[in-house]
């Protein structure tokens, strides 16, 4: 009995401490493991909340990721309570390095910098519409821009009205790699550019409206509504009926490369409307689709203007205007009276009618040249327009661009492209609406209405990083030295290494 | 400390493990290298990007032996019964993996002075992604090294480390689902749009907001932020902070 107790009395000598040590312990160990937690998470979230924008560097090449002060003027000088939705019709990608991504490499943290800047006044989010389609009535409640075919777009939305932003829009192409090799290349960087004249259209709202004649086999418009409204100019669809008239409202109506010739009553309406002080944009090609159509009425119309589209096509017989070596794709010099208005000298012509002068010449309107060809050039009808025609006649000098105004207070102007390059979806698709065509597209869209308002702000565009290794070095064979030394040479020796070490200590 | 780092820096060139995680690192690095060198554009920032996706294989080669060798030998006793701080054992052991790092970059840079004389351009982006690869190195080493300290199994030590380091790359993938598990179960419970948006950003969110690799994403584009670094080394601090507990822990473990 007496050793029972003993052993009882041991126990509570011995246990006792030893375990309220290691109780101490065991809390001391989770209480500082979890005052560590806390102390971390609480760093962080105060360093990437309070301190994220301060603390964060742009040290890339011209700051492309960085919002420049034209447009933090801009969006500090708009309304406290002012909220411009930007929203990617895709999942944000994780990395903006692979293939599939590298288009948004310059635009998404750009578009981060926007939301760090704004006060509040931008948010972007990505949302996938496949996944949630109904973002898509959401943003675009009337169905007017066809939301669900623009996957991989931005959709720019402020107080219910909305633009639409491609990446490509974002980028200028050089042109000599795409004519060279067929390729994309992008050479410089437009994003800022884009983003902040779209907000500044939608915030400031349209100050004109076109309307976009529809009907006769014309070309899309979807381009040339977005120059359009780059520049305050708000468009909208005129179907061709037989009660055509032109609403009052209108400040520009656009005939963008029709197949068929416009209607009598067409003809007169437009006239009425013209020789009130009305504004019109023609441009009419020579394709295989309409080259039987000498376009009457239209001509009607226009030779009151001294201006007359020809049923024939330019060719350009100067190598040094060709592109690709193509007498129908060709560079065409501004016109001498319009070289202030933009800063380049030559603009892209595609399958161009020449523009005459009317044979009766009406003394009351002046048509001067925008665009000219070399002097080497011919004209004609060819069968198959993609041969080389094999006529030089009449070799010279031809129009492909007239502008002209009719004298007095109201006169009415027209400017006639004889290419769809400066509006239609086909050249824009490829060379994008940041072009030099567009510019001089909205130089004379400026200088045609008057209110247009002049919000537009100018960003230079930005250099894109070029990580092209130099000519001589890009070689087959110097890649092949490259993979044997760093995929074969340099792992065999550290494989042969590890096999050495391994064998040497494997019986210690 | 320095004992410890040299004594483990140099063991990784006693045992084949050093060796292995060199050739592995500069095969893989040679094949990116030699992909981007084939088609003539070679940038440096892409190249460690791709790089960053070998932390999974890389860390649990380097750090699965550190304390669970010595656990498994026996050798552990010296730490704990030496007059040394447990912490120093730990930093010396986490330096060592780093420098081992350091050397397997070795490769890259090497790479990068080929691309410098090529006439490439080694941008800021290029440099921006060399520190964020070692302080996502000093992350996953420092998890790694908790999942050595948990096990005396080599294996089991990869294994461990290799998963916690699949749920940090994944981070962002599973806040997603997180997100859409909780805005499905709402949709049931009859909640509105607006309110399952909202859950399912804030959810998503909050969990991919742990993600190391999307803090730093725009190191490779010359974004530098502060806040990611401070994420990365707090991290490891903590990480590092809870493996010197567990040593603790076993030191006074009278089991």
């Amino acid at each position: 009995m007496s050793k029972v107790e003993k052993i009882t009395i041991n126990d509570k000598f011995k246990k006792k401490p030893r375990n309220e040590r290691a109780r101490q312990l065991k809390i001391y160990s989770i209480g500082s493991v979890l005052i560590l937690l806390a102390i971390v998470l609480l760093l962080n979230v105060l360093v990437d909340k309070a301190f994220g924008k301060s603390l964060t560097f742009d040290f890339s090449v011209e700051r492309s990721n960085t919002i420049s002060d034209e447009t933090e003027k801009f969006l500090n000088g708009l309304p406290a309570d002012a909220k411009i939705r930007i929203v990617g019709l895709f999942e944000r990608p994780e990395s903006l390095n692979e293939k599939d991504t590298q288009m948004y490499l310059y635009i998404i943290p750009l578009l981060d910098d926007y939301v760090k800047k704004s006060g509040g006044r931008v948010s972007v989010e990505y949302v996938d519409v496949t996944k949630n389609p109904g973002i898509i009535t959401e943003l675009d409640p009337n169905s007017s821009y066809d939301l669900s075919k623009k996957k991989g777009s931005f959709v720019v939305s402020y107080n219910g009205r909305i633009d639409i932003v491609n990446p490509l829009d974002c980028y200028t192409i050089d042109t000599e790699y795409l004519e060279a090799y067929d390729q994309y290349m992008a050479n410089g960087n437009n994003a800022e550019y884009t983003f902040t004249n779209t907000m500044m259209s939608l915030v400031n709202g349209f100050s004109n409206k076109a309307y976009i004649i529809t009907g006769l086999k014309e070309s899309t418009s979807v381009s040339l509504t977005k120059i359009l409204n780059s520049v305050g100019v708000e468009t909208a669809e005129l179907p061709v009926a037989s009660g055509f008239k032109v609403p009052d409202d209108c400040d520009l109506i656009i005939l963008n490369g029709p197949d068929t010739d416009i209607t009598e009553s067409m003809y007169v309406e437009l006239h009425s409307y013209i020789s009130k002080g009305g504004r019109m944009i023609a441009a009419v090609e020579y394709s295989s689709e309409n080259a039987n159509e000498s376009f009457p009425n239209l001509n009607r119309l226009l030779n009151e203007y001294n201006i007359n589209v020809e049923q024939c096509m330019v060719a350009e017989n100067d190598p040094n205007y060709q592109l690709n070596k193509q007498i129908n794709d060709s560079l065409a010099d501004i016109g001498p009276a319009f070289t202030d208005m933009t800063s380049s000298k030559q603009f892209h012509i595609t399958l161009a009618r020449p523009l005459g002068t009317s044979s009766t010449a009406n003394a009351d309107a002046v048509a001067t040249p925008v665009l000219t060809t070399s002097s080497s050039a011919t004209k004609g009808i060819a069968g198959d327009h993609n041969q080389a025609m094999p006529y030089g006649e009449d070799e010279g000098v031809f129009n492909v661009g007239m502008y002209a105004i009719t004298n007095g207070d109201n006169g009415g102007q027209i400017l006639v492209f004889g290419t769809l390059n400066f509006t239609a979806d086909v050249y824009y698709s490829e060379f994008t609406v940041t072009d030099k065509n567009a510019d001089l597209l909205k130089s004379f869209v400026r200088t045609m209405l008057p209110k247009t308002a002049s919000y537009n702000v100018n960003i230079p565009v930005k250099k894109i990083e070029d990580y092209t290794l130099g000519e001589k070095y890009a070689t087959t064979s110097n890649s092949t030295t490259m993979m044997v030394v760093f995929m074969m040479v340099l792992p065999i020796i550290l494989s042969t290494a590890a096999v050495i070490v391994y064998n040497k200590r494997k019986n210690l | 400390m320095y004992a410890i780092f040299k004594r483990e820096f140099l063991s990784y060139f006693r045992t084949p493990v050093g060796y292995v995680a060199m050739a592995i690192f500069t095969f893989i690095s040679g094949f990116i290298f030699y992909s981007l060198f084939s088609r003539g554009i070679v940038s440096i920032s892409n190249e460690i990007i791709s790089l960053r996706s070998l932390f999974i294989v890389i860390v649990p080669i380097i750090t699965m032996g550190m304390f669970a060798e010595d656990r498994k030998r026996g050798t552990e006793v010296l730490y704990f019964t030496t007059a040394g701080d447990l912490f120093s054992v730990v930093l010396g052991k986490f330096l060592a993996a780093m420098a081992l790092c350091l050397v397997m970059f070795v490769n890259v840079f090497l790479h990068m002075i080929v691309v410098s004389i090529c006439g490439g351009r080694v941008g800021v982006g290029a440099w921006g992604s060399v520190i964020v690869f070692f302080f996502l190195a000093a992350l996953f080493i420092s998890i790694g090294l908790l999942a050595s300290v948990l096990t005396d199994n080599q294996i089991i030590s990869a294994i461990v480390s290799f998963l916690l380091i699949l749920v940090t790359q994944l981070i962002t993938a599973i806040g997603a689902y997180f997100g859409t598990a909780l805005s499905t179960l709402m949709a049931y419970m009859g909640f509105s749009v607006d309110a399952r948006s909202d859950a399912y950003t804030a959810v998503s969110g909050a969990i991919g907001w742990f993600d190391p690799f999307a803090k730093t994403s725009q190191f490779g584009d010359g974004i530098f932020s502060v806040s990611a670094l401070v994420f990365c080394i707090s991290f490891a601090i903590f990480f590092l902070y809870l493996t010197f507990r567990i040593l603790e822990k076993k030191r006074w473990s009278q089991k």
